[in-house]
C-alpha cells in the first residue's frame, strides 16, 4: 500500500486503494478476476513502475529464449561431439577422461563457471565483454558458455551411453557384416537411433535452461524474464513475480508437451502403439 | 576362530551395499574429498585464529600471502577465514534442504501410493504443479512469497526437492504394497503405519539412497545459487555464494575472492556427486547379485 501511494499515506487513501485493486472482495473473486485476465493475456500492472506486466515480460522473453537457444547450440556441439568420441573410443583414456569431465562439469556453479570466464575471455584475454546485454554474438558467447558447459556434460553422458547401446544392437552387427565402412555404420545407422532420445531429452533441457538462465541474467547484468524475476523479488513488485512464474511454467508445460509429440514422431514404435 | 567368523562374508544386504560403495574408487576420492571440506570448516577455529567478520579498511584487497592464505576481501576481512566458516553454512544448508525435501516428499509419496483413491489423486496434482516450475524458479517464487533469509532459503530448496521425492517414493510403494510379505504382514493384522515404516519404507531405501545423495549436491548448489543472488544470508555471515556474489565487484583486481569460494562449492558438490554415482552403481550391482539369488 506504502509503495503503491508514493505520497504519505493515510487511512482514506488506503481505503481508496483497496477499493480499487478489489483487495476488499474475497480471496476466491479475486483470483478468479486473475485468472480470467490472464487468460486474456492481461497479467495485471506492475507496482513498481506501472507498465502492464505482459508487456514487460515480452519486452524480456525474446533476450532469454535467445540465451537458452544459443546454450542448447553450444551443449549439444561440444557434448555430442565429445560423447560420440568417448563412445567410439569406449574404455580408453580419453573415454575416462571425458567422464571425469563430465562428472565435474555435472558439479560446477554456474555462477562459478561464469565468473572464471569472465576472468579468462574478458580480463585476461579482453576477447569478449564480461556486461552483455545485446543480441550480437559476441555479446552472447560468455553467457551462452556458461549456461550451455554445464548442459554439455549430460549430453555427452547421454549420447555416449545411448551410442553404446545402439552399437551392441543385431542391425550394426548386420551392417557391419555387409561390409559397411564404419563411417556409414556409425552415422548411418548407429547415431541417427542413438540421437532419439537425446533430441527428447534436449527439449526437457530447453525448458530448464528457461528458468536456468535467471543466474546467467543476473551474473552478465543481460536483459531477460530470469533477471526480470529477481529484481521484482527484490523490489517487492509481486505481480510481476507472479506474472514471470506464470508464463515461464506455461512455456516450460508446453515445451515438455511438445518433446512428448516429437518423441512420437521420432519414435514409430510407439506412434504403432 | 574369532578370526574366522569376522573373515566371514555379511549376508546382510545393508552391509554388502555398504562393502561396494567401500571399493569404489569415486566413492574412495569423494569420501576423502568430502571428510576434508567438513573437517576445515567445522574445525575452523583450528586452522585460523582470525575472526571471518573482523573489517581491516586498510588491508583491504591483499593478494594471498602467509599472513592472509586466501588473501582479504574489499574491507580487509580474512578471506581464509572466512572461507573456512562459510562453509558450515554452505553445507548445512544443502543438508537441511534435502533433508526437509526427502522428509516431506518421501511422507506424501508413502502416504499417496499406499492410500490410493481421492488422496492419491490430491497429492499427486499438487506435486504435478510443483514440478510445472523450473526448480529454481519455484525456490524464487517461495522466496519472493516467504522473503529472503537463510532459514527461508533452505524451506524453498526443501519444497522444490519435495515432488521428486513424492514420486519416487509413490512408485516404489506402487510396486511393494503388491509383493506377498506385504500381504502376509496385513493377514497377522499389522496396522497401515506399521506396514509402511517396517516393511514398505525399508525396502524403498535403496532406491531414494541414490536421489538423497545426489540431491544433497544439487541442494547445495541451489543454496549457493540462492545465496548468490542475495536471496539467502544476510551481510556480514559467510557463504560460498554470499561470498562469490561479494567479490564479483572485484573480479578485475581479486581473483582469489571468487575463484576460491566457487571451488570450495565445486569441491563440495563434486564429492557428493561422486559418492552419489558410486551408491547408484552399487545399488545396481546389489539388486542383480540379489536376483540371482
Amino acid at each position: 500500500m506504502a509503495i503503491l501511494g508514493r505520497q504519505k499515506v493515510t487511512v482514506e487513501k488506503v481505503a481508496e486503494l483497496r477499493e480499487q485493486l478489489g483487495l476488499n472482495d474475497p480471496l476466491y473473486v479475486q483470483y478468479g478476476r486473475y485468472l480470467g485476465k490472464a487468460m486474456q493475456g492481461d497479467l495485471g500492472v506492475s507496482i513498481r513502475n506501472y507498465q502492464p506486466v505482459s508487456k514487460s515480460i515480452g519486452d524480456q522473453l525474446p533476450s532469454t529464449v535467445a540465451l537458452a537457444i544459443s546454450a542448447l547450440s553450444v551443449a549439444l556441439a561440444i557434448g555430442g561431439t565429445l560423447g560420440l568420441l568417448a563412445a567410439l573410443r569406449h574404455g580408453s583414456w580419453f573415454d575416462t577422461l571425458i567422464m571425469s569431465l563430465s562428472v565435474s562439469g555435472l558439479s560446477i556453479p554456474t555462477f562459478w563457471l561464469g565468473l572464471l570466464l569472465i576472468i579468462l575471455f574478458s580480463v585476461k584475454l579482453k576477447l569478449f565483454p564480461s556486461i552483455s546485454n545485446d543480441s550480437s554474438a559476441a555479446a552472447l558467447f560468455l553467457p551462452a558458455l556458461t549456461l550451455g558447459l554445464p548442459e554439455a556434460a549430460v549430453v555427452a553422458r547421454m549420447v555416449r551411453a545411448s551410442l553404446l547401446d545402439v552399437l551392441n544392437k543385431d542391425y550394426i552387427i548386420t551392417a557391419r557384416a555387409k561390409g559397411l565402412p564404419e563411417r556409414l555404420v556409425i552415422f548411418k545407422h548407429a547415431l541417427r537411433n542413438a540421437l532419439i532420445p537425446v533430441v527428447t531429452f534436449l527439449g526437457l533441457q530447453m525448458a530448464y535452461l528457461l528458468g536456468g538462465a535467471t543466474i546467467v541474467e543476473t551474473m552478465f547484468a543481460r536483459q531477460g524474464i530470469g533477471r526480470l524475476a529477481v529484481q521484482s523479488i527484490f523490489s517487492r513488485d509481486y505481480p510481476m513475480v507472479q506474472g514471470v512464474v506464470l508464463v515461464t511454467a506455461a512455456i516450460y508445460v508446453l515445451i515438455n508437451t511438445l518433446t512428448d509429440i516429437t518423441y512420437v514422431f521420432l519414435n514409430p514404435k510407439i506412434r504403432l502403439k | 576362530m574369532t578370526a574366522d567368523i569376522l573373515k566371514q562374508p555379511s549376508n546382510s544386504p545393508g552391509v554388502r551395499l555398504f562393502r561396494l560403495i567401500l571399493r569404489n574408487r569415486s566413492a574412495q576420492i569423494g569420501g576423502i574429498l568430502l571428510i576434508l571440506l567438513v573437517f576445515l570448516s567445522y574445525g575452523a577455529p583450528l586452522f585460523t585464529d582470525k575472526d571471518p567478520n573482523k573489517t581491516q579498511p586498510a588491508l583491504a584487497l591483499k593478494p594471498p600471502s602467509l599472513s592472509y592464505p586466501m588473501g582479504t576481501d574489499g574491507i580487509g576481512r580474512d578471506n581464509f577465514a572466512r572461507f573456512l566458516y562459510g562453509g558450515r553454512l554452505s553445507l548445512r544448508i544443502g543438508l537441511v534442504g534435502i533433508t526437509i525435501g526427502a522428509l516431506l516428499g518421501i511422507t506424501f509419496g508413502l502416504i499417496s501410493g499406499y492410500a490410493g483413491g481421492w488422496l492419491d489423486s490430491l497429492i499427486s496434482w499438487f506435486t504435478d504443479v510443483l514440478m510445472s516450475f523450473p526448480d529454481i524458479l519455484l525456490a524464487l517464487a517461495i522466496i519472493a512469497i516467504l522473503g529472503p533469509g537463510i532459514t527461508n532459503a533452505m524451506l524453498a530448496i526443501g519444497i522444490a526437492f519435495v515432488p521428486s521425492f513424492m514420486r519416487l517414493t509413490r512408485s516404489s510403494v506402487l510396486s511393494l504394497r503388491e509383493m506377498t510379505y506385504v500381504e502376509a504382514a496385513r493377514a497377522l493384522g499389522s496396522s497401515d503405519a506399521r506396514i509402511l515404516v517396517k516393511h514398505i519404507l525399508p525396502n524403498s531405501i535403496r532406491t531414494l539412497l541414490v536421489l538423497i545423495t545426489l540431491g544433497i549436491g544439487s541442494s547445495i548448489l541451489a543454496g549457493a545459487a540462492l545465496n548468490f543472488l542475495g536471496l539467502g544470508a544476510e551481510p556480514p555471515t559467510a557463504e560460498w555464494g554470499a561470498m562469490l556474489n561479494a567479490g564479483m565487484k572485484y573480479v578485475r583486481q581479486a581473483w582469489w575472492l571468487t575463484v576460491l569460494p566457487g571451488a570450495g562449492i565445486f569441491l563440495a558438490v563434486l564429492s557428493i556427486n561422486l559418492i552419489g554415482d558410486a551408491i547408484s552403481d552399487a545399488v545396481a550391482g546389489t539388486t542383480i547379485l540379489s536376483d540371482k539369488k
